[in-house]
């Protein structure tokens, strides 16, 4: 009597949730896209980029400018984020959401003005002065600045959700999937050894030591990026933003694929992007509030 | 088999090697952080009795300093008291002593997670660096080694028996811990006005614990600790000078409060804490949703103790980085605990915590140069 009461309780709540969860999860995208939009708003007419362009295309009214700066920043944004969705085929909107918390969470605040001064030419791409002085470890921690902070946060993590979407286990209650030795895209491949059920402990399966030809690509775009951030101070900006972006595409295939694998984490899961939104509207009350300086 | 104990022997000696040079690097470079920064800002007015504002002669000094510091700034007596004592010792002396912290605070890490290898060592004293919201004035900077290394050693000190016991409750006390555990209960309680009170409160978990679900009593070590370290608390938290520096505070309205603390704290939770937070997230999922496994009652209470000194701090006018450093260590030991229990069980390669190690290692190798740039 007591079970059966329990299990109908469990099925109100699943259904609850089946039946609300996706407009909770679309009320808080509106939300953070609502916020996201004011910072832009409040950062880039404090910047005066709309200005800028209003001056530049020789108008008094700069209005439809700054308004202009504004849909374009926030569709590039909405579409930095659904893109990664559509390719993925991952039209959901918790999967919108996750990958919205991640972006406003990890990626760096690019300057509105210093972009358009880049793309209209006015920031010419020239050589690091450090470099052209030799002094290449001053070059160094000048142009790693940006991607540095990433060794610390969000790189960690994602190796050890690799290991989670890698991991099998030899007896107890971790089960390897079916699919353990499917590689995903771009991913160090660590299946079960042939002749063993599940790799012992620390312990790489030979079959699981090669690296896909998308890795070796991503690898090489990262360090192309990262290279051009060092050589060109012009570049530095958009170079991490891009290592970033890079960075957080991978995250988004890796955790979806480690969703398909453990059901468990849809729900736990909001945990981490919990944390990972309250970041990211932190973030942007402190860009407000220094733009209100 | 020869060949596999060949590859073993080889694999081994790689692994040894790597984490040696890599624990020499991280310590050749914070000693040389250390050596480059010199006493500044609060140290210099540390430095004189602050009561006469002449400069400190002997341990006479000390106490009439702190009992001035008691009534008209604050309640960290013991800890500026130690600053005081090291400060005294000239800035070389002082620089020994915070390195012999900071490696005793690197393996009391391990300690109390259970993990005392070379390996552990090296990933904690990493991660100290790399999640660190402030590197320079949490571990560099005089009064802030000791208001925060120097007194998380303490802490771990004090807290490991309680968690040992909560583990093993069947297990046999600490040597002489009757003794040692009065002495560090009250500087564990006074500590630092977060740190102090959540350390009670966990004290007094494993005391029920043992109580309510081992059915056991309690050592009388574990009640004359929880008392000390109830004292502390109190001396720390009610001290007078507290009310004198809250008094000098601009007043504000309400709400205006209200949005002050709760920027403050999500700052603080998303910002200086952001970065544990975020591992220790990650293991706790792996370890409870892709393995399966529940978290033990000592680890229950380290999460605890994390969570209630982070939420302590809403009750500070203000939330600096620096004083996020107690709650990452405790989100380090945590971390580590996880990640250990996570490398026992069959099938996780241990090619991907080294990674992450590797990454947290750079990070902090980097933090460090860009310390002394």
């Amino acid at each position: 009597m007591e079970s059966g009461r329990k299990e109908a309780g469990k099925m109100d709540k699943k259904g609850f949730w089946e039946r609300y969860g996706g407009w909770a999860a679309l009320a808080v995208t509106a939300g953070l896209l609502c916020l996201a939009g004011i910072t832009l708003h409040d950062m880039q007419t404090a910047e005066g980029t709309g200005l800028y362009l209003a001056i530049c295309a020789g108008q008094k009214n700069r209005i439809p400018f700054d308004l202009l700066v504004d849909l374009l920043g926030l569709s590039g944004l909405t579409g930095a984020v659904f893109l990664p969705c559509l390719i993925g085929r991952r039209l959901h909107a918790d999967s919108f959401l996750r990958l919205l918390c991640a972006y406003i969470a990890f990626l760096p605040v690019v300057s509105t003005a210093s972009l358009v001064h880049f793309l209209d030419g006015t920031t010419p791409v020239l050589l690091r002065d450090s470099l052209l002085d030799g002094r290449i470890g001053t070059a160094l921690l000048e142009g790693l600045k940006g991607p540095a902070p990433l060794l610390g946060t969000g790189l960690p993590v994602l190796v050890l959700a690799g290991a989670a979407l890698k991991g099998g286990q030899a007896g107890g209650r971790w089960t390897a999937p079916a699919e353990s030795g499917k590689a995903a895209p771009g991913c160090v491949t660590a299946s079960a050894a042939p002749g063993s059920a599940f790799p012992e402990r620390g312990e790489a399966p030979a079959e699981g030591r090669k690296i896909s030809a998308g890795m070796y690509v991503f690898l090489a775009v990262q360090v192309l990026l990262l290279a051009g951030g060092i050589l060109f101070p012009a570049l530095e900006e958009q170079c991490c933003y891009l290592i970033c972006y890079c960075l957080l595409l991978y995250g988004f295939f890796l955790w979806e694929k480690i969703l398909d694998r453990y059901p468990g984490l849809r729900t736990w899961g909001w945990l981490l992007f919990g944390l990972f939104a309250l970041r990211g509207v932190d973030r942007m009350i402190e860009v407000m509030s220094v733009y209100h300086i | 088999m020869t060949q596999t104990w060949e590859r073993r022997k080889r694999k081994t000696w790689i692994t040894g090697t790597a984490t040696a040079a890599g624990i020499l690097v991280l310590t050749v470079l914070e000693w040389l952080a250390h050596r480059n920064t010199p006493f500044m800002m609060d140290d210099l007015w540390y430095s004189t009795n602050l009561a006469t504002d002449l400069p400190l002669r002997g341990m006479a000094d000390i106490v009439e300093s702190q009992v001035w510091h008691f009534l008209n700034w604050g309640g960290r007596c013991v800890t500026h008291g130690i600053l005081q004592m090291t400060l005294m010792s000239g800035e070389f002396m002082a620089d020994v002593l915070n390195m012999a912290a900071l490696l005793f605070l690197g393996w009391m890490i391990c300690v109390v997670a259970g993990w005392k290898k070379p390996f552990a060592f090296l990933l904690a004293s990493s991660l100290i660096v790399a999640l660190n919201a402030n590197v320079k004035m949490s571990m560099f900077w005089q009064a802030g080694t000791v208001n925060y290394v120097y007194s998380t050693v303490w802490i771990f000190l004090f807290i490991w028996p309680y968690l040992r016991q909560a583990e093993e409750p069947g297990g046999n006390p600490l040597p002489l811990v009757n003794l040692w555990i009065l002495p560090l209960g009250l500087m564990a309680g006074w500590s630092n006005e977060n740190m102090g009170p959540a350390c009670l409160c966990i004290c007094a978990a494993s005391i029920l614990y043992l109580i309510k679900k081992q059915h056991r009593r309690p050592g009388v070590w574990m009640i004359s600790g929880s008392v000390m370290c109830f004292l502390g608390s109190i001396m720390v938290v009610a001290a007078p000078g507290n009310f004198v520096r809250v008094g000098e505070l601009e007043k504000k309205t309400f709400m205006a409060a209200v949005y002050d603390r709760f920027c403050s704290m999500l700052h603080g939770g998303t910002g200086f804490l952001f970065p544990s937070a975020a591992l220790l997230l990650t293991l706790l999922l792996f370890w409870t949703v892709c393995m399966g496994q529940k978290l033990r009652p000592a680890q229950w209470m380290l999460a605890a103790l994390a969570v209630l000194s982070y939420g302590a701090m809403v009750l500070s006018p203000h939330y600096p980085d620096r004083a996020s450093f107690g709650t990452m260590a405790v989100c380090i030991v945590l971390s580590l605990w996880l990640l250990k229990d996570i490398l026992d069980r069959k099938g996780v390669g241990g090619g991907y915590v080294a990674g992450a190690a590797f990454c947290y290692w750079s990070y902090a190798v980097w933090q460090l140069i860009c310390i002394q740039a």
